[in-house]
Formats: C-alpha cells, structure tokens, sequence
C-alpha cells in the first residue's frame, strides 16, 4: 500500500461531483474516481447528498450494510462514524449513505458544512455526490465543497444544464477549481459527425477537461455487480477513471487514445497500479 | 407459533424474578452470572468485570461463585489470571465460564475451569437486559438485586457510549452482522440498557413486573396493521403491534414493527420485527430476498451481488413460505414445506 502523501494535519479536498442533468453519470463518476483514489492509498469519503434517491451505495455493492445515514447523523440519531459504510475491498475508502426514505429537505446546508467539517480532519479526500437539479438538494452538495467536477455527456442538453450549473459555481466564491469529466464519448459517432467534439464541448462551456470516458458497456456490468469499473484492469472505461484519479491527485496523465483498444502496455500498467495498491 | 414464543418470553422473565422472591429460603451457595460478551475487548471486560464485582453481595453464609460468560470476546491465559485475582479479591470463586472462542476455551480449560459453550437459554433473557444477571437460589433480597442491575445497566450503557467514537467496537456474540457496522448494536444496545435501567431505578421487582407485561400487552393487544398493496422503495412502514403485508415490500423501503412481520409476497426491503426488543419476534414472506433483516438488535445482511442474476428459485409446490427468527445467537432463515 503507497502511504498516503497528506500528513495528518492537512485538510481534506472537499469536491462536489455535480452535473446539473441527471443520467450523465455523476454516481457513477463519484465512486470511480472515490474508489480510484482510495486505490493510490488515499483516504476517501464518498457523501451520497441524493436523498430519496440513493444510489452510490448500490453502485459500491454496499446497500446491505447501511444501517444508518445522513439525515440520521444530521438528527443525531448515531454518531458520525457509526454510518460510514466501509468499502469491501479498501479499508481506506467509505460510504455516508444517503437516506432512501426521506427527501432533500430533511438536509440544511448548515447541517452539511458542520458535517464536512468533521469530516475533512479524518479523510485525504471527500467526495460529495449531488442530485440532478440546482435546489435544495445541489446547494447541500455545494455548500462545504472547495472544487468542483462538472459531468457532461456530449449532448445539447446536458452541455445546456452544465454551463447554468458551472454559472452557479462561478458565483460560488468557496469553489476555486472546477474541471469536466466529458462522459459516454463514442468516438465512432465522432467521426461520422453524428455527436459533439470533445473540443466543441470544452468551446462551449469554457471549462478545463478533466478526463473522457467513453461509451462502454464494463459500466452497466459494474453497475449490476457493485463493483466500480475502475476495478476491472481490461476496460477502457476502467483506465479512463484511473487516469483521472490520478490527474485530481495531482498527476500530470496523458489523455487516452479512445479510439483503440487498451494497448499491451497500458494493461501492463493497469496491473502494475493495480498491484500498487492492492 | 406466535404465542408459544411470546410464552416463552414470559416465563423466561417471570421466572428469572421469581427466583429472586424466594430469598426465605437460604441456600448455602449463591451464584451470580456475569457477561462479558457485550465488552469490545479484555482491558474493557476487566474493567466491566470489575464494577460487577463490586456490587456482588456478600452472603451471610456460604460461597459466591461467578459464572463468566464471555461470548466472542478473546480471553486469554494472562487475562484469565487477571480475572481469577480479581473475583479472588472480591472473595468469590470462579467456576464456570461460557465461551464460543475455541482460544478462550482452551485457556479457561489450562487453569482448570469448568468451560461451557453458551449459557443455558433462558438466561440469554436476562443477560440481554443487563449486563448482569443472577441466578440466585435465594440470598439476596430484592432491593439489592435490582439495585446492582439497573448500576450495571448504567455502567454498560456508558462505557458504550464512550466507545462509541471509535468504529470498531462491537464483540456482540449475539450478533450476526460479521463486523460490518459494529456500533450499530451498540447504540441499540446503549438505548435499550438505558431504558432498562431507567425502569430499574425505583429498585422494585413490581417495576419490572409491569414493563414486562405492558411491553407483552402492547404487541398484543394493539391491532394488527393490514396492508393489501406493494410498498415501494422509500416508503417506511412503521406499527407497534404485528404488521401484516399482502404484496411485495420492494428493495428501498423499510418495514418496522413491535411484533411480527408477515408479507404475502416477495420481502426485499428492510424489515425490523421486535423493535422494541423483542426477540422472539419473527418475520414471515412467501420469499426472503431481503437486503436486511432485523429483529430486536440482531441484525443479518443479504450476501454481496457477485454479478447481476434473475433469482432462479425454483417454484417448489411443497413450499409455503419463509420465515427469519432468532435461532442460536443469530437471524436464521428457515423454509417452511408441507409435510
């Protein structure tokens, strides 16, 4: 295991994970790159804000050892570390479930920055996820957090929903960093002029990429397993997260060649980090 | 069924007071059982071990002997002598020790005690409400017994509390949630021996008397919830008495109730019989497919997804349904068949 490079005394990254559309892949991008993080040996908190709608425990394999949530920490009814859920493979790595039976206002942006505040003196990284829409439920996902990823798909309508969402985060003064994850890229349909450049994308929104993950089906088998992609050393999308794990740690990764397949030495790499932090 | 396990309850309780009544007759041995179980490690039951010791009696004739059940706890041989000095000191004896660690019962067996697996049934009843119980054959008078339990109740619940903050405390033997969320029980727990000690703090047996039978009348005497419709993922179902469902309970949703849940379908949310502790509760469906099942603070979990499958179980004619109870220390799902 890399020890972790942040000394205890460092506060962690708070980085809300938001889109403003829903289905573009926010949950998704939340435990890829949680659980990518946690795989250099970085100490990861991942905060489901999607209240009534919970599905990052779904997505980690984790919806049978909730016991407690959120809005029970908020009220009190447990303690903090009572409902962190930890992951089944990484110790360093754990879930604040959202809960399922209440709705988004059950949660106060007071309440979510006394939380993050407790959390940021514990962790190396906290990621919060947040709902589809800019109410109650986004401005709790924002309310702690210092940066920011904006998940888009190459479509008119998600790219529309990210720039209001990217224009709500400018005028946050607390959110100094904010980049896009582009998801779903197919770069088939690319070439025949049938979805949006990635440089249209970044042209329209005026934002800094992060990474490009592309179309690919390892994500509706991770899903089904709880097992996040990043995981699977074969997929394509796999080394998408990882590499953007490692730029948000601070990396400087080349971006991937989405139009092949991964290269002998690409896999080779994926087993090296693999074995790194296994 | 039902009313068998609710008997059972009863005496179980009765019994364990009534015993307690009997102080005229004097016997010349008095035993005192002390858990251990509950403690998250040995500095912990030590130190348990040594508050519960200092409220042992002091007989006017006679020998004290202690019964030492220590559930999952690890107790090892250096441990052991630490516990021997101090029930030494205390002037009782140590004579039999319950545990379910194979390398508690090989050191309890190397210093020559008499080592048993698990506590005879009814006493698990006792141990539940506090972390102390006596099976006395009549030495003390009454006063004291409930005294010494509602302390130990206190003590319990705070050291707990205490505990609390670090995540990985739980040495519940009682438990079947491997590990997972430990603190869950223990706040459980917390609650429940606060509330038990609450009832205890007037010191009279007729206190107790009446919470038992309050709490029996409650699941009995408070009606039924019926329900013809499927619940939905975040939907919670909550009813101090029995809770009967015809249609599914979907994934996301929670069932709770005082007694029994029965569900005339497919059970996959969450349901939580006996919430109020009672542990003879059960929990009944066509088919348990549940994410958790919970009866009075024991907990199970469904196992991990290994990849995504529709479930293949077979319609077998011979099978009527399932049915979740408390067996062995553990949520245990049996299959009812005709015969």
């Amino acid at each position: 295991m890399v020890s972790a490079k942040s000394s205890s005394k460092k506060e962690a990254r708070v980085i809300v994970v938001t889109s403003g559309k829903g289905g573009v892949g926010k949950t998704t991008t939340t435990a890829n790159i949680g659980t990518g993080l946690a795989r250099m040996g970085h100490k990861v908190v991942l905060i489901d804000t999607d209240i009534g709608l919970r599905n990052l425990d779904i997505l980690m394999g984790l919806e049978n050892r909730i016991v407690y949530n959120i809005v029970d920490v908020v009220e009190e009814r447990c303690k903090l570390t009572q409902a962190l859920v930890k992951d089944k493979r990484l110790p360093n790595l754990s879930l604040l479930p959202a809960a399922q039976t209440r709705d988004k206002s059950a949660l106060s942006v007071e309440q979510m920055k006394k939380l993050i505040a407790q959390l940021k003196t514990e962790a190396d990284f906290v990621l919060v996820d947040s709902p589809a829409g800019i109410e109650q439920g986004f401005q709790n996902a924002i309310a702690a957090a210092t940066e920011a990823i904006v998940v888009c798909t190459p479509e008119m309508s998600a790219v529309r929903d990210a720039d209001r969402i990217i224009g709500l985060l400018e005028a946050k003064e607390e959110i100094t960093n904010y980049k896009l994850v582009l998801n779903r890229v197919r770069p088939s349909m690319i070439k025949t002029n049938d979805m949006m450049d990635i440089d249209d994308v970044l042209e329209i929104l005026s934002i800094k990429l992060l990474g490009v993950i592309p179309e690919d089906k390892d994500i509706i088998v991770s899903t089904n397993k709880g097992e996040p992609v990043v995981n699977m050393d074969e997929s394509l999308a796999g080394q998408a997260y990882r590499n953007i794990a490692r730029r948000v740690a601070g990396e400087d990764v080349p971006y991937l060649n989405l139009d092949a397949p991964l290269t002998f030495m690409e896999k080779v790499m994926g087993l090296f980090s693999r074995s790194k932090s296994a | 069924m039902n009313t068998v396990s609710k008997n059972t309850v009863s005496n179980a309780v009765s019994s364990s007071i009534s015993t307690t009544h009997s102080e005229s007759e004097q016997a010349a041995v008095c035993t005192v059982q002390i858990g251990l179980g509950a403690a998250p490690n040995s500095a912990q039951a030590l130190k348990l071990l040594e508050l519960a010791l200092e409220g042992l009696p002091t007989p006017t004739s006679g020998s004290v002997k202690i019964e030492l059940e220590t559930g999952n706890l690890l107790i090892t041989p250096n441990v052991l002598t630490k516990i021997q000095l101090l029930v030494e000191k205390a002037g009782a004896e140590l004579s039999v020790i319950y545990a379910s660690l194979p390398q508690t019962q090989q050191a309890a067996l190397d210093s020559g005690l008499f080592v048993k697996e698990k506590p005879p049934e009814t006493k698990i009843a006792a141990q539940k409400a506090g972390g102390l119980s006596q099976k006395s054959h009549g030495t003390q008078p009454i006063q004291l017994f409930n005294e010494r339990r509602g302390s130990v109740d206190e003590l319990l619940g705070r050291s707990l509390s205490s505990l609390g903050q670090n995540s990985g405390i739980n040495k519940d033997s009682l438990v079947s949630l491997p590990g997972e969320k430990p603190t869950e029980q223990a706040i459980e727990r917390e609650r429940d021996s606060q509330k038990t000690a609450e009832a205890l703090s007037e010191n009279t047996s007729q206190v107790i008397q009446s919470d038992v039978t309050s709490h029996q009348n409650d699941v009995q005497t408070v009606p039924t919830l019926y329900l013809k419709q499927n619940i939905r993922s975040g939907r919670v179902v909550r009813a101090e008495g029995h809770i009967f469902i015809i249609g599914d309970v979907h994934e996301g949703s929670e069932i709770v109730a005082g007694g029994d849940i029965t569900v005339w379908g497919e059970l996959r949310g969450i349901a939580h019989a006996g919430c109020q502790g009672e542990y003879h509760a059960e929990i009944r469906a066509l088919r348990i497919e549940a994410i958790q099942l919970r009866i009075a603070e024991y907990i199970a979990r469904r196992p991990d997804r290994v990849h995504y499958h529709k479930d293949v179980k077979d319609a077998d004619p011979s099978r009527l349904g399932e049915v979740a109870r408390v067996s062995d220390g553990e949520i245990q799902v049996f299959q009812e068949v005709t015969n």
